[in-house]
């Protein structure tokens, strides 16, 4: 198996299989303009200019978990059903991590091209948003309330049709 | 994370609307609510919303002419009034039930007394006839002259009787008794199905 060298934006270098990082689409493309440019032999040093050190052995992390043996990489290998369980596991806990960091990480996930980590981020980030007021929202985030008033209350009464129903006319 | 920083609202409209599909439709709602920016990102988002719409109401139509945002908001709209007027006519079924048994439960209440009267009246003969016998043997015997007066005057009063009165009314006691007993046990059943009824009214209302 081939190893190839990942170099994030502050010049830290991580080597990988080229199997683990074929898991980003971007690195894929790169490594295989790289091949066809310097042959087969020389050393692929892959730079990532738009991805941190930190956030770079958080993705690595993911890729080369998402790449041990008896993994579904492209749909070949049969997936065990402990092994899926394991690592929807495996997912739970990588996502335990602060919201700057997943941040980062979605940010990272995009631009690498990462199907699978991208997936997991929106859904990390959708689960920080869900069961959330718009303000509780807000807080979290660090966000304004950037709306006129009276354009708050159209948006809330045009919205009342998805909410209304059973909740708020069981009130009345 | 930084004071002041909002690293939600840098990411792009792709990645915000790939959020935004993992909501469901109150978290999608209160998103829009957030700020005027993911409030437009959010009603543009249309994949998000034909995903909401077919979630919500199956395969959706094949041609659209409108948005899928507005033909969600229209569908649902519909389908909350037709929810309304099921929900109206429901309750005044169930309204119409609980009075008609509680109609039910007060004539039969009524026919319960009727009946216990009835039997108190034949009780309180049978009793005045018992009393009249009693008076007539006493008389065949020597009784001093003031009480033997006085049993007179009662004995005179009461209607003469014969046996057969007597058997009548013990037969017509057992018949009330009967009745009285049928009438006990369907109050029962009724008051049962009202309570049943009241609660399903209570539920319905509390929805």
């Amino acid at each position: 198996m081939r190893t190839v060298i990942l170099r994030s934006s502050d010049g830290a270098d991580h080597i990988v299989s080229s199997e683990a990082a074929s898991l980003s689409r971007t690195v894929q493309s790169l490594l295989e303009e790289l091949e066809a440019k310097e042959g087969e032999e020389s050393p692929l040093i892959v730079p990532l200019p738009n991805v941190c050190d930190c956030t770079l052995r958080k993705v690595l992390q993911y890729c080369i978990q998402h790449t041990e043996p008896g993994t579904n990489l492209t749909g070949r290998i049969h997936v065990s059903e402990t092994r899926r369980r394991d690592l929807e596991v495996w997912d739970r806990n990588y996502m335990l991590v602060s919201t700057d960091e997943l941040y980062h990480l979605v940010m990272a996930a995009h631009y690498l091209n990462v199907p699978g980590l991208l997936e997991l981020c929106c859904e990390g980030i959708a689960n920080l948003i869900r069961g959330k007021s718009p303000q509780h929202v807000r807080q979290h985030f660090g966000l304004v309330n950037n709306f006129e008033k009276a354009e708050e209350e159209d948006i809330r009464r045009t919205n009342l049709w998805a909410l209304v129903d059973e909740k708020e006319l069981a009130k009345k | 994370m930084r004071p002041g920083s909002c690293p939600i609202l840098t990411l792009n409209d792709e990645l915000l609307q790939l959020i935004a599909a993992q909501l469901e439709l109150e978290d999608l709602c209160n998103l829009g609510r957030v700020s005027s920016y993911l409030n437009i990102v959010i009603n543009n988002a249309d994949d998000v919303w034909k995903g909401i719409y077919s979630q919500s109401f199956g395969s959706p139509p094949g041609s659209a002419s409108s948005s899928w945002r507005e033909q969600f908001r229209d569908r649902a709209a519909e389908d909350s009034r037709k929810r309304k007027l099921l929900r109206q006519a429901r309750i005044m079924r169930v309204r119409s039930r609980v009075h008609i048994l509680e109609r039910d439960v007060h004539r039969c209440q009524q026919q319960i007394n009727t009946e216990r009267c009835r039997v108190n009246t034949c009780v309180a003969e049978k009793q005045r006839i018992e009393q009249a016998r009693q008076l007539g043997a006493a008389l065949q015997c020597w009784q001093p002259e003031i009480v033997k007066n006085h049993h007179e005057a009662l004995f005179a009063q009461t209607p003469i009787t014969d046996e057969w009165r007597t058997r009548e009314l013990d037969m017509e006691i057992q018949d009330h008794k009967l009745a009285l007993k049928g009438l006990l046990r369907s109050l029962q059943v009724q008051s049962a199905q009202l309570e049943k009824q009241r609660m399903r009214l209570q539920a319905i209302l509390g929805e």
